[in-house]
């Protein structure tokens, strides 16, 4: 049983009144299809900012959340909570609305404490303010007003150091060329979020400015979705004694191919 | 002897340039299985079984280089090669229509949580192709990979030209390499 929590925000404007609607549309469409996935949960609202704890089929799920990251209503999605359990949490419910600042939601953010073996703050990710409370609902031009691609480069490098990102889609030919940088970053990004330190250990760069420039270079193309270093931890698991003898010969292949395709092209 | 042997698989729908490519990238002639065609696609024959080629990189070192069939009806010779792949190559044809449901058919049959095989897809007969209609066709198939949670790269080839097919080798080595560090089943 696989166990997925991520939070987001919402393209949803909080001063429209249709804002209650546009919610309840969310939670009955994802009622319904996770029904239909045998996927079961909670969500968590307060203004636009979003946590959804999801459970079920791995396969099914890592479907959803790659479509929910890439659907255009969410932004700022970020996975915050990824391991596995024996049995669901909260079988009853297909996708249950829970309230900001309830008794209820304590429960519930008590319960998947208590359950999902991983080191992250869960308490501090879903500090969120009820819409009534919020800073943006005083402001709420403020947020719209600074959109993402505008943080400055400082803040810019305080989050890719701080977070595990991962690759969305590989950039098009049509956009960027593929550079033996790109490439090896991009093949590194596809399997699985990495941190800047992963990066780093096993050289997916000629040189730090690369790394970055690069790294700039997929966000800007909107490409990365970015998750908390806690997932790391379950992301990482030791290579069994049987796969050593495999991944030794796939280096001793990748290095005589390497020769290979250098030689062609230094006969070209 | 050779022992160390890595499979390549090539997928792709009747005219893509499969039995092309093999030609260009190994150094054996492959042995060809073509047979008449039941299907019109503008030349006499077309490929119904599987095209072997070799790439030797070293006296003990090959890469076989596998052409199947796109049709899910062959997808009893997909499982002939299905184990422990080096890599899987699927080929689609710019200027007919993205064929969807032949593409995904391949696509749940050879990945699987309980697999890793780096994917890579080649968009050949790119010659007419205007960067409009190459984003259009590139849309389609991401959003393909997308429903099955893959992450693939997406490239123009031409099965007939050396560097292009160099490119693709050196892209699947790249995959290769990092999925040796990652947990392919955990990610999502």
């Amino acid at each position: 049983m696989k166990r997925v929590g991520y939070t987001s925000k919402l393209n949803i404007d909080l001063s429209d009144t249709s804002y209650s609607s546009e919610i309840l549309k969310i939670v009955n469409n994802s009622r319904k299809k996770n029904k239909s996935l045998g996927i079961t949960g909670v969500i968590l609202f307060s203004g636009v900012t979003i946590f959804q704890f999801l459970e079920g089929n791995a396969e099914e799920i890592a479907k959803l959340i790659h479509k929910i990251s890439r659907d255009p209503r969410h932004r700022d999605f970020s996975i915050v909570l990824n391991c596995k359990g024996d049995e669901c949490l909260f079988p009853d419910w297909s996708m249950r609305l829970v309230s900001a600042g309830t008794a209820f939601q304590k429960e519930v953010i008590n319960k998947i404490h208590q359950h999902c073996d991983i080191t992250f703050d869960l308490t501090s990710t879903l500090t969120i303010k009820s819409p009534s409370h919020s800073d943006y609902s005083k402001n709420p031009t403020a947020e719209r007003a600074s959109p993402k691609k505008q943080i400055p480069p400082k803040n810019y490098q305080h989050t890719i150091k701080s977070s595990a990102f991962q690759l969305k889609a590989w950039p098009r030919s049509t956009q960027v060329e593929l550079t033996r940088d790109i490439t090896r970053l991009c093949s590194a990004l596809s399997t699985g979020p990495k941190t800047l330190d992963n990066l780093r250990a096993n050289a997916y760069f000629s040189n730090e400015a690369t790394l970055l420039k690069n790294i700039t270079l997929l966000d800007n193309l909107k490409l990365l979705t970015y998750a908390s270093q806690a997932i790391m931890n379950v992301h990482t698991k030791p290579i069994a004694n049987h796969q050593n003898k495999d991944e030794g010969m796939k280096s001793r292949f990748s290095q005589a191919l390497k020769r290979f395709v250098g030689s062609v092209k230094m006969n070209a | 002897m050779i022992k160390n042997y890595q499979k390549l698989a090539i997928v792709g729908e009747v005219g893509s340039g499969k039995t092309q490519l093999i030609r260009t990238i190994s150094d054996i002639s492959p042995f060809e299985t073509d047979v008449q065609s039941s299907v019109d696609i503008g030349k006499e024959f077309t490929t119904v079984g599987i095209d072997y080629g070799r790439l030797m990189l070293d006296s003990d070192m090959a890469l076989g280089l596998y052409g199947l069939p796109g049709q899910k009806r062959y997808a009893f010779l997909w499982d002939m090669v299905n184990q422990g792949l080096w890599g899987l190559l699927i080929l689609v044809k710019h200027g007919t229509g993205f064929n969807a449901e032949m593409f995904e058919s391949i696509l749940g049959h050879f990945r699987s949580p309980q697999s890793y095989t780096p994917i890579l897809v080649g968009i050949s007969h790119c010659e007419q192709a205007t960067p409009q209609s190459l984003d259009a066709m590139i849309s389609a198939i991401e959003h393909s990979l997308c429903s099955h949670a893959i992450v693939a790269p997406i490239i123009p080839i031409d099965p007939r030209d050396i560097e292009s097919s160099l490119i693709l080798l050196e892209l699947f080595d790249s995959l290769n390499s990092a999925s040796q560090e990652a947990t392919p089943d955990e990610s999502v």
